[in-house]
């Protein structure tokens, strides 16, 4: 009986006091100064970096700017050149980037800090790669990403929200299906 | 609580914790579902595991292969196998194959009662562990509590999963009787419903 009872009053407490959280969470967001980080989590902020251009080193691409100029969103791919998994991805993602060229980003960003730039720009070159690469030398954006494994993909919206993260190689219909969570809809 | 993106590397194979979790979540809620039917002395026990384990099994090989089901030209490189697995709606089709997999041969076989109220015990289970050991974060918080990244506090959303799991099953197992037929599935199915409810202001 007694635990019966103790139950029912907790019960009745965490409803009450969930109640008041989410009311309090409502007026939080609508009247409070939300402050959004970036986080490498589905439904946060993707944290901005700014890195040098894989194949022309002096230029510098950064991430928001990046998400700012696209369409419908970005696609950020993390690879090195030694991983299969990364090789069996390449195909479908260029075939991804011929045809979402206007409205997606795709974005690759090379682990060179686990890789050499050489072999990266040879990997480019053998797997007739047309969209943008750059180079994390010191691993840095890879870490604050959880990268490695690789190949790890992200996809972002145009807000800048990651929606969908994928660990594994990709395939093309994956693509196109998560592209199409981005608000791109039908191909 | 581990974080979610963290990954283990065993030779070849790399599990993220959420996926590590998960399955030991899994392998969790089936010791539960076992214990609970045990408890009951329910002589279909045996049956009905091995239909969970066929169900889980049948759902693995389902997210396996579900790009292979998009793209069937993909199996002519068999090395394939070995690199896809996944997509975005795959781990909803895996889950739901497995349980449609479980409704059907309960309606052909007539189990009692207590399986469903045991599977809905391993499910509850399984979200509860996965819950207590994965941190999942939720909005910024006006709060004073919660994880904190550079300055920011956000909601402990698996916290409050874990509270309200661990109290929907005490309410079910000592409010509900276990003889009312189907009144602890129902109550577990509706509790899930209201816990995400309950956890959506907070949620992301």
């Amino acid at each position: 009986m007694l635990v019966k009872r103790t139950i029912s009053i907790l019960l009745i407490i965490t409803i009450v006091f969930f109640l008041w959280m989410g009311q309090e969470q409502r007026r939080f967001m609508e009247y409070g100064n939300v402050e959004m980080h970036g986080l490498p989590h589905i439904g946060h902020l993707a944290p901005d970096f700014t890195l040098d251009n894989l194949l022309t080193p002096h230029e510098t691409i950064q991430l928001s700017s990046t998400i700012n100029n696209s369409q419908q969103g970005t696609v950020i791919y993390f690879w090195t050149s030694w991983c299969p998994f990364c090789a069996s991805s390449m195909e479908a993602l260029q075939r991804a980037h011929a045809t979402y060229e206007n409205e997606i980003t795709f974005l690759g960003v090379n682990v060179t800090s686990q890789d050499s730039k050489e072999a990266a720009e040879q990997f480019i070159k053998d797997h007739d790669i047309e969209f943008l690469n750059v180079s994390d030398v010191n691993g840095r954006v890879s870490s604050a990403y959880f990268v490695p494994p690789v190949p790890a993909t992200l996809f972002i919206d145009k807000e800048g929200f990651i929606v969908h993260r994928k660990v594994g190689a990709l395939t093309y219909q994956e693509i196109t299906q998560t592209i199409s969570q981005l608000g791109r809809g039908s191909e | 609580m581990l974080e979610p993106l963290h990954t283990f590397s065993f030779g070849p194979l790399t599990v993220t914790m959420e996926m590590l979790f998960f399955l030991l979540g899994t392998a969790f809620g089936y010791a539960i579902i076992h214990y609970y039917l045990k408890r009951l002395k329910v002589n279909v026990r045996e049956e009905f595991l091995d239909s969970v384990l066929m169900g889980i099994v049948i759902g693995v090989i389902f997210y396996k292969f579900w790009p292979f089901l998009l793209e069937p030209s993909l199996l002519l490189d068999l090395r394939n196998i070995l690199y896809f697995a996944g997509g975005p709606y795959a781990s909803y089709g895996a889950i739901g194959i497995g349980f449609l997999y479980l409704i059907f041969q309960g309606y052909r076989k007539k189990w009692p009662y207590h399986c469903w109220d045991s599977l809905l015990f391993g499910t509850v289970s399984m979200l509860l562990f996965y819950s207590l050991c994965v941190k999942a974060y939720g909005a910024p918080t006006p709060f004073s509590f919660g994880f904190t990244v550079e300055n920011t506090v956000y909601h402990p959303v698996n916290v409050y999963m874990t509270w309200l799991y661990l109290l929907l099953l005490g309410v079910s197992i000592f409010l509900v009787s276990p003889k009312v037929k189907y009144a602890r599935t129902a109550v577990l199915l509706i509790g899930m419903v209201f816990i995400h409810l309950l956890v959506s202001p907070f949620s992301i």
